[in-house]
C-alpha cells in the first residue's frame, strides 16, 4: 500500500483529487517527466545534429539516449526507431511511405482506431490497392480463419492493433504475424494501447513495423514514434524531407542520408523525445510485475462489479476474457455523454464517452450507435476508486 | 462556438462545444466561463413550472427535455444536451442561453 502511495504521489493531478479513468485517451505525466522536459528548456535548449557548441552537443546526447532508451524498451535497434509526433503520424508515414502497386492488398479488421484504418482506406483510392477487413465476432474476437482467408500472395501489408482502444481485448498478434509472413507480407502493429500495459519484443512479436504514442504512456504529447525493420528502410520513402534529412544536395539533385534520421524531416520535438524517455524510466523503475499485475486486478474488479448490474450493458468478451484495464458499457436509457458528464460531476472521475475513433467497430460490430462509455484504468488507480465509481453509476441509474 | 449572455446582474461568456458524435444526432456541451452557483432548491419549482417535460430533480442536477433536446443541468450552469442535430452549435447555444433565463431568479 505504501508503495501505491508513493507512486500515486508522483502525479500532481491524482493529488488534486481526480479519479482519472482515461488513461486509453491519454494517461496521466508523473513529475519526472514534467522535470526533465523542464530541464531540457532551462538546462540544454539547443538544437540537434547542427553545432559545435555545448548545448547543442548535450542536445543531441540526450536525443540518442532518448532513440535508445525508446528502442530498447521494445527490443528493438537503436537504427530502428523514427521519431514523429504520434501514432497516427507513424502509420500515415508507413502508408505514404510504401511503393504501392496496383492490385496489391492490405489486410486490417474492423476493430481499429481510424488512425490504423482511414489511412488505409485512402491508401486503397489512390493506389488501386484492395482493403480487406477481418471481421471479428460480435463480442469483438478474432478466428483466426478470417486472416487466413484474407491475407493473399498480393497481400503487402497486414495492420492491427495489439490491444483495442474499445474493448481493451489483447489480439493474437505473432499468429497473425506468422500468416502474413507465410505469404510474404509485412506487419504493422499499432501499439498505442499496449505499450503501457504489455511489455512488448518486436522480435517475439513478429511484426515488421510497430507505431507508439508517447502521451498514452505516460510520457508528453506531440512525441510518438515509428519502428521499421532495419532491413526494410529503403523499401519505404520518407513522409517529409529536408533539413537534418540530406547526405548532400546539388543544384539539381539530393541524396538522402543512409541513418534512421532521413525519416525525420526538420528539427525534431526534441524535449518530447527526452520526456518519453524520462516515461520510459519511470515505467521501467515500477517495473512490469507491478503494472501487470495491477492491471489483471483492476479489469477484474471492474468486469466483475459491472457485470453484477442488470442495467449495464458490457462491450468486448464477458467471460474469460483476456484484455488490458480497460472496459466499455452502456447504461440503460443513459447515453454515454450524460453518463460520463455525471460522473465528473458527482465523483471528479474522468471517463470517455462516444465512440472513440472507432466507428466501423461501434456501428458494424456493436452496434452502439451513441457510442459507449469507456472506463480505461493504470496501475496508479486503486480498487476504493472504483467502488466510488459504482456508487455513482448505480446512482446514476436510479435517477436518469 | 462563443457568447456572451445576460444572467443575474452581469454578461457571461458561454460555450458550446460538440461532443463526441455521428451522424444525424449530436450531443453538446454548454459552458459558461464561470460557476453560475445555481440554487436548485430555488429554481427547480420555477423550471417544472416552465419546461412541460421534466424528468428528474437531484440536489446535483436536473434532468428535462426543451425543444429536441435531452437538458442534463448542473449547478455551474454546464449542460449536457442530447439529440440535437449535429454541426448546429447554433441551436445549443440558443438551448443553453433559453435554459440560463428559466433559472435567472433576476429575470423571472
Ligand atoms: C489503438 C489506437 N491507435 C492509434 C491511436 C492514435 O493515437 P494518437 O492520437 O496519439 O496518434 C489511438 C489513440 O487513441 C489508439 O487508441
Amino acid at each position: 500500500m505504501s508503495e501505491q502511495n508513493s507512486i500515486r504521489d508522483d502525479f500532481t493531478l491524482i493529488k488534486k483529487g481526480y479519479t482519472y479513468f482515461d488513461n486509453a485517451a491519454t494517461s496521466l505525466t508523473p513529475v519526472s517527466v514534467i522535470q526533465r522536459i523542464s530541464d531540457y528548456y532551462n538546462c540544454h535548449n539547443g538544437n540537434v545534429s547542427r553545432g559545435a557548441h555545448q548545448l547543442t552537443r548535450n542536445a543531441s546526447l540526450y536525443y540518442q539516449d532518448a532513440r535508445q532508451k525508446t528502442a530498447r524498451f521494445i527490443d528493438a535497434k537503436e537504427d530502428e526507431i523514427i521519431f514523429c509526433r504520434n501514432a497516427t503520424e507513424a502509420i500515415n508515414l508507413l502508408a505514404q511511405g510504401i511503393d504501392w502497386k496496383a492490385g496489391d492488398n492490405i489486410v486490417t479488421t474492423l476493430v481499429e482506431h481510424h488512425s490504423n484504418y482511414v489511412p488505409w482506406l485512402r491508401v486503397r483510392d489512390r493506389h488501386q490497392v484492395e482493403l480487406r477487413i477481418a471481421q471479428p465476432n460480435r463480442e469483438g474476437v478474432f478466428d483466426l480463419g478470417d486472416f487466413k482467408k484474407a491475407i493473399s500472395d498480393r497481400t503487402k501489408l497486414v495492420t492491427t492493433g495489439q490491444v483495442s482502444n474499445v474493448l481493451g481485448t489483447v489480439n493474437p498478434v505473432r499468429e497473425i504475424a506468422d500468416l502474413a509472413h507465410n505469404k510474404g507480407a509485412w506487419l504493422l502493429v499499432d501499439a498505442a494501447q499496449s505499450l503501457p500495459h504489455l511489455p512488448i519484443d518486436v522480435d517475439d512479436l513478429g511484426c515488421d513495423f510497430l507505431a507508439g504514442s508517447g502521451h498514452k504512456m505516460l510520457g508528453p504529447t506531440g512525441i510518438g514514434f515509428l519502428f521499421i525493420k532495419k532491413e526494410l528502410q529503403y523499401s519505404i520513402q520518407p513522409l517529409a524531407i529536408g533539413g537534418g534529412t540530406i547526405h548532400d544536395v546539388a543544384r539539381d539533385r539530393y541524396d538522402l542520408l543512409n541513418s534512421i534520421e532521413r525519416f525525420e524531416g526538420g528539427t525534431p520535438h526534441i524535449a518530447g523525445a527526452l520526456g518519453l524517455a524520462a516515461a520510459i524510466d519511470y515505467i521501467e523503475k515500477i517495473g512490469w510485475d507491478f503494472i501487470c499485475k495491477k492491471d489483471t486486478q483492476l479489469v477484474a474488479n471492474l468486469e466483475e462489479g459491472l457485470k453484477k448490474r442488470d442495467y449495464v450493458t458490457i462491450y468486448g468478451p464477458v467471460e474469460n476474457s483476456k484484455r488490458v484495464s480497460l472496459v466499455s458499457f452502456n447504461i440503460e436509457n443513459c447515453r454515454p455523454h450524460r453518463v460520463a458528464s455525471l460522473l465528473d460531476e458527482m465523483g471528479k472521475i474522468m471517463v470517455r464517452s462516444g465512440h472513440h475513433c472507432a466507428l466501423p467497430l461501434t456501428k458494424y460490430v456493436l452496434n452502439a450507435t451513441a457510442g459507449t462509455v469507456r472506463a480505461s484504468l493504470y496501475f496508479y488507480n486503486l480498487s476504493d476508486e472504483i467502488e466510488h465509481f459504482f456508487d455513482i453509476i448505480d446512482f446514476i441509474h436510479t435517477n436518469s | 462556438m462563443k457568447k456572451s449572455i445576460a444572467f443575474g446582474n452581469k454578461n457571461i461568456e458561454c460555450f458550446a462545444i460538440q461532443l463526441c458524435s455521428y451522424g444525424e444526432s449530436g450531443d453538446f456541451e454548454f459552458m459558461p466561463s464561470e460557476s453560475l452557483q445555481l440554487k436548485f432548491d430555488e429554481i427547480t419549482q420555477q423550471m417544472k413550472e416552465k419546461v412541460p417535460n421534466f424528468r428528474n430533480a437531484t440536489e446535483r442536477f436536473l434532468m428535462f427535455q426543451l425543444r429536441e433536446a435531452q437538458v442534463t443541468l448542473y449547478p455551474s450552469g454546464r449542460m449536457i444536451l442530447e439529440n440535437v442535430k449535429p454541426a448546429q452549435k447554433q441551436i445549443a447555444m440558443e438551448i443553453g442561453e433559453k435554459i440560463l433565463k428559466l433559472a435567472d431568479l433576476k429575470s423571472n
